[in-house]
């Protein structure tokens, strides 16, 4: 038992995956550009977690704040319906 | 003195004309409060992304401005009243803004342009990365539990 708990010890570390908005400084975030608020919802119109998507804290933080804007003024869906 | 957006949500039913009226109303009451209008804009009509008093599309009009931060209320208390305006959202965006800024931001304006091509063709390789990311996450847990 304890030498196949030695065994699976080797991790395997996640790429580590870049900011995109710390990679690309022209990307701004804003509540207004559906393009880019858009790749980061599911078709649902939930918003991906930082652990997908790979944001910093700061920009995921930012991101979710102008998500959040932009279902108040309804250009983002706070449930959007799938069609099966 | 401060910097906002405003955007709002005109009724479809309304015609161009009436919408225009609308929004130079809004406009008018931005520069009575002592607010200073950068631009407008008018985006048309528009898809919502959900219902808002049965009405499932409307006309956008954004209004950037500045002035003191006391305005708002008057200008929000406005778009409450009136039955035309569905939805309204204010946006900070400056805090504190200097107008003369603004001269600085017309400035950057004009030059990014030239550098957002070259970088966007860049983006489009990085996209397959999402997907394999998910797997280590997922082989990871097994791990833990034991």
């Amino acid at each position: 038992m304890a030498m196949m708990h030695n065994k699976k010890k080797k991790r395997i570390f996640p790429r580590r995956k870049i900011c995109r908005f710390c990679a690309d400084s022209t990307m701004l975030i804003d509540y207004k550009d559906l393009k880019i608020l858009k790749y980061f919802t599911t078709e649902r119109g939930k918003i991906i977690p930082r652990r997908i998507s790979g944001n910093c804290a700061k920009h995921q933080r930012e991101l979710t704040m102008a998500i959040k804007q932009a279902r108040q003024i309804a250009l983002m869906p706070y449930l959007a319906k799938t069609t099966h | 003195m401060r910097r906002y957006e405003v955007l709002y949500i005109v009724h479809p039913d309304l015609t161009d004309e009436e919408t225009k009226a609308v929004s130079d109303r809004y406009s008018d009451l931005v520069t009575a409060q002592k607010g200073t209008i950068i631009k407008v804009e008018d985006w048309g009509r528009r898809r919502l992304a959900y219902e808002i008093n049965k009405q499932d599309k409307g006309s956008y009009i954004l209004i950037d401005f500045y002035g003191p931060g006391s305005m708002i209320k008057e200008i929000e208390r406005n778009f409450r009243i009136d039955d035309k305006v569905l939805k309204y959202l204010t946006v900070k965006t400056r805090d504190p803004f200097d107008p003369s800024m603004l001269e600085k931001e017309m400035e950057e304006k004009a030059r990014p342009e030239s550098l957002i091509s070259p970088e966007e063709a860049e983006e489009t390789p990085e996209k397959p990365a999402e997907e394999p990311a998910a797997e280590p996450a997922a082989e990871k847990e097994p791990e833990e539990g034991e």
